[in-house]
């Protein structure tokens, strides 16, 4: 598990810097240049977050951090929106989709050269289920894409969860169509 | 309108015990074993047909009486005889019922004052103590319903009496308000809104109309429900897990009761407050799961399809309803959660979902969904028929009857 979580860390690492080659070439904002001033990860934080994702790759549970408060939480901005893709599930399910992990692993590398960044991880669920219970299943979600992030190596500080069960459709329609696009994780970001 | 205090004048009739129906044989029709009592009324005075309709429109919903609208006092037991008033803004009504099986056998009487406005409000007093004195059982006639509706164009909490009457919106946070539930006095809601663009359990005072957040940690507030000693079971997230948690009234004393790796949501309290059903997906689909709260010990009871949810614990008696998805469609089934027994209690179509109990055990209200549109309806689960609570123009959800 150990190793595992070294050659994913590594992996993340190195998908992080190719992105972040790209995003310079690119474009310069302002927090990207800030994010380079950031002090280096102590020795100590380094320690917490692979402790972490060590948890996490068990697939155990860690506490949810309180949301900053006074930080708005928005739609990623048009330079960086192409990153934070919404993530799709099966029905009544919360399990990772192996064609989602790519998505993920981009996330997570931006999450961890932007130092700054919160994530609002928002669950949502399609209009089948019971109410009440796609509440707790739009939460299960957010939670599952949560600890996946944690796996690679985003302290778990950064990442927090909202479930609208089924009451905020990307879709209104009722077919399957727009159900699938319904039973998703969309995210929101504080810079 | 709150302004405005009952003033109620009871005469007491002396009653001869023989006189009165033997109240065993009732309780037998409260259960739904007997027929409906065959009731034939007489009213006159003031605002006579208006009262009529309320009377008749009580004496149904209470499920154990049949008014004899059509005046065939031969096929009636009971005579019900109102003499109503209406003076300077005083309603008064007179009240008789006289079992006339058994001769002229008085069964009970009494007289009621208040202003007009409360007119309803004393009718559903009159078919209450009517219900008391035939069953022994508290009549549900005063009894309201919270609910979820969108008609404003956003989630917020409403009330309406369990007739249909008086609708009353409660909250205005033009955001999304979800999942309320009652108070053990009947005095309170607790639900969660995302007013703060979070979740939190707001506690809000139905007579002040004041309200404060109960809890707010990090993640999934939801699900609150108040047990009849005060106590609140819940899920919250905040350790990382969607999991079952109890505290005061007052939000202290959390203390953490599931600990499975999953979903734990929905609590509903047993009538005794000793045990929670819950519904969890640890065995893979969500199912109903009984918590003995003594010892710790979570007990699987429903077996049957792989989608049950939204258990609720009937007030007296060892009944639970749920929702169950049959064939692509939800219906609301009881089960006997210690020998396992179940059954649909609704069927025809629409997805039928989220039962809540009445305090008397017979009446369930429930949300159904035809054609992506819900409304609410009151099933009576003695004859298994159902009718509307509330239908609109907008969505009717998530009710909750009152506890009183």
């Amino acid at each position: 598990m150990g190793k595992k979580a070294v050659i994913l860390g590594i992996l993340a690492l190195a998908l992080g810097l190719g992105f972040n080659g790209c995003a310079a070439a690119r474009k310069k904002p302002v927090s990207e240049t800030k994010a380079q001033v950031v002090k280096p990860i102590s020795p100590a934080e380094e320690e917490k977050i692979e402790e972490e994702s060590i948890v996490a790759l068990k697939g155990k549970s860690i506490p949810l951090a309180k949301a900053p408060e006074g930080r708005a939480f928005a739609e990623p901005t048009a330079e960086i929106r192409y990153i934070f893709t919404d993530i799709p599930f099966d029905f009544d399910k919360s399990e990772i989709k192996r064609e989602v992990r790519a998505t993920l692993d981009r996330i997570a590398s931006w999450l961890r050269k932007n130092r700054d960044a919160r994530l609002m991880i928002e669950g949502h669920c399609d209009e089948r289920g019971t109410g009440e219970y796609n509440l707790a299943l739009g939460e299960r979600r957010a939670l599952s894409v949560r600890r996946y992030l944690i796996g690679l190596r985003v302290p778990s500080g950064k990442l927090h969860t909202i479930s609208y069960g089924e009451s905020k459709p990307a879709d209104p329609g009722h077919n399957e169509n727009a159900w699938a696009k319904n039973r998703r994780v969309h995210f929101l970001i504080a810079q | 309108m709150k302004k405005i205090i009952i003033i109620l004048f009871c005469i007491v009739f002396f009653l001869a015990t023989k006189d009165l129906l033997p109240t065993e044989v009732y309780l037998d029709i409260s259960r739904g074993f007997a027929k409906k009592i065959p009731v034939a009324l007489s009213i006159s005075g003031d605002k006579d047909e208006k009262t009529k309709k309320i009377l008749v429109s009580d004496l149904q919903r209470s499920g154990l009486f049949s008014p004899l609208i059509n005046d065939d006092e031969n096929e009636a037991e009971l005579l019900i005889k109102l003499n109503c008033s209406l003076k300077l803004g005083l309603f008064r009504l007179e009240g008789i019922v006289r079992n006339i099986t058994t001769g002229s056998g008085f069964v009970f009487g009494k007289r009621y004052q208040g202003k007009y406005p409360l007119m309803r409000n004393i009718i559903h007093r009159f078919t209450n103590d009517l219900v008391k004195k035939i069953t022994g059982e508290k009549g549900i006639a005063l009894t309201k319903i919270c609910f979820i509706s969108d008609e404003s164009g956003a989630k917020e909490v409403y009330l309406v009496d369990y007739d249909g009457q008086n609708k009353k919106r409660v909250t205005f946070d033009k955001i999304i308000a979800a999942c309320p539930d009652w108070s053990e006095d009947g005095k309170n809601l607790v639900y969660l809104s995302y007013l703060n663009n979070r979740t939190e359990i707001f506690f809000h005072n139905i007579k002040s109309n004041s309200r404060k957040i109960l809890c707010s940690y990090p993640g999934l507030n939801a699900f609150a429900a108040i047990s009849k000693r005060g106590e609140i079971a819940l899920t919250l997230s905040k350790d990382g897990d969607p999991e079952i948690y109890v505290m005061q009234k007052n939000g202290s004393h959390l203390r953490r009761l599931t600990y499975s790796k999953g979903i734990d949501a929905s609590p509903s309290w047993a009538p005794d407050g000793k045990k929670i059903a819950f519904v969890s997906d640890r065995s893979g689909s969500p199912q109903i799961y009984i918590l003995d709260l003594s010892t710790k010990k979570v007990r699987r009871i429903t077996y049957q399809g792989s989608y049950n949810t939204s258990p609720a614990w009937a007030p007296e008696g060892n009944l639970i309803a749920y929702t169950s998805k049959r064939e692509g469609c939800f219906e609301i089934c009881i089960i006997n959660p210690d020998n396992g027994e179940f059954k649909a209690i609704t069927s025809g179509p629409g997805s039928k979902e989220d039962p809540s109990w009445a305090p008397n055990g017979r009446q369930l209200v429930f949300s159904k969904k035809l054609r992506y549109k819900s409304d609410l309806y009151i099933l009576d689960i003695c004859t298994e028929k159902n009718y509307p609570l509330i239908t609109g123009k907008g969505n009717y959800i998530s009710p909750a009857w009152s506890p009183k």
